[in-house]
């Protein structure tokens, strides 16, 4: 997106892109699928797709995370455009989130992402843990006379 | 399922509907709310004793407007991909399953949002195996 200045290509698609998932329930709330995208939140800031340089943290394939970062002077060579890097799944989190920062805030990139950077690497690794079942449900009125007796 | 973040507590000002003024003596007065206009009408000079007009006071604040009981507010997700929204917002916002959706979505959308610590409001509907 160099040729483009972030500014025009975002007053341009802020109003229809195919990211944007809009609902008009509780409010009207707008999200967005880019997966450059920390915080799923359509804005200006968050929005990667519009962004020269962006972050994005995802699920790693067995377990872990893998940050991808935009290389700035690779944006018409899509195949070189993407930085990978991934974290292992048996990484401490406190470890976790050091590798998240090295790869971005800690070199000044996009350093006013730090934080939502490594609270998606919490949230994910959270999601990766094994569900809890849920406990069973307690019989109420009828059911729990007929049972007791 | 993670618990909403600490809200004010929620407070409703006014629970019952207005109803449109005589809508209960004449049953072609419909009981949706009309402001009245008339020069000698009581309830517009706001009489005691007559029925309560809404006005902006009413209003939620801010805080907890469109805040379900439990502290979120809904999402309609139509598929597992929409819950993946709401992976950084589990906190603040409900998946709620669209109506027309299917059991066997259903399932794959309430597994999703288990795993993702999302709460789903109707995560009884379709999804029983008897009854």
């Amino acid at each position: 997106m160099a040729t483009l200045s972030s500014d025009l290509i975002w007053e341009i698609t802020r109003g229809n892109s195919s990211t944007l998932v809009k609902r008009a329930q509780s409010g009207g709330v707008s999200f967005s699928r880019d997966t450059f995208n920390l915080r799923n939140k359509y804005s200006r800031k968050y929005e990667g797709l519009v962004a020269d340089k962006a972050i994005s943290v995802q699920p790693g394939q067995d377990g872990g995370i893998v940050v991808l970062t935009k290389k700035a002077d690779k944006a018409n060579k899509p195949a070189s455009h993407i930085q990978v890097s991934s974290v292992p799944a048996k990484r401490s989190a406190r470890k976790t989130y050091a590798g998240v920062i090295n790869q971005t805030a800690g070199r000044n990139y996009r350093s006013d992402l730090r934080t939502d950077a490594v609270a998606r690497a919490s949230s994910i690794r959270k999601s990766q843990k094994p569900v809890k079942e849920s406990p069973p449900k307690k019989a109420r009125g009828k059911k729990a006379q007929k049972s007791e007796a | 399922m993670v618990a909403a973040k600490k809200h004010v507590p929620i407070v409703k000002k006014h629970t019952k509907r207005f109803n449109r003024h005589q809508s209960d003596r004449f049953k072609c007065v419909d009981p949706s709310w009309r402001k009245p206009k008339g020069i000698d009408n009581r309830v517009r000079r706001r009489f005691s004793g007559q029925a309560a007009m809404p006005k902006i006071g009413y209003g939620s604040n801010k805080r907890t407007r469109h805040l379900m009981p439990s502290g979120h507010k809904a999402f309609l997700v139509h598929n597992a991909r929409d819950v993946d929204l709401l992976l950084m917002h589990n906190q603040t916002f409900a998946a709620e399953i669209g109506h027309a959706v299917s059991a066997r979505k259903r399932v794959e959308i309430i597994a999703k949002a288990k795993q993702l610590g999302v709460k789903v409001t109707n995560s009884q509907a379709r999804v029983k195996t008897e009854s």
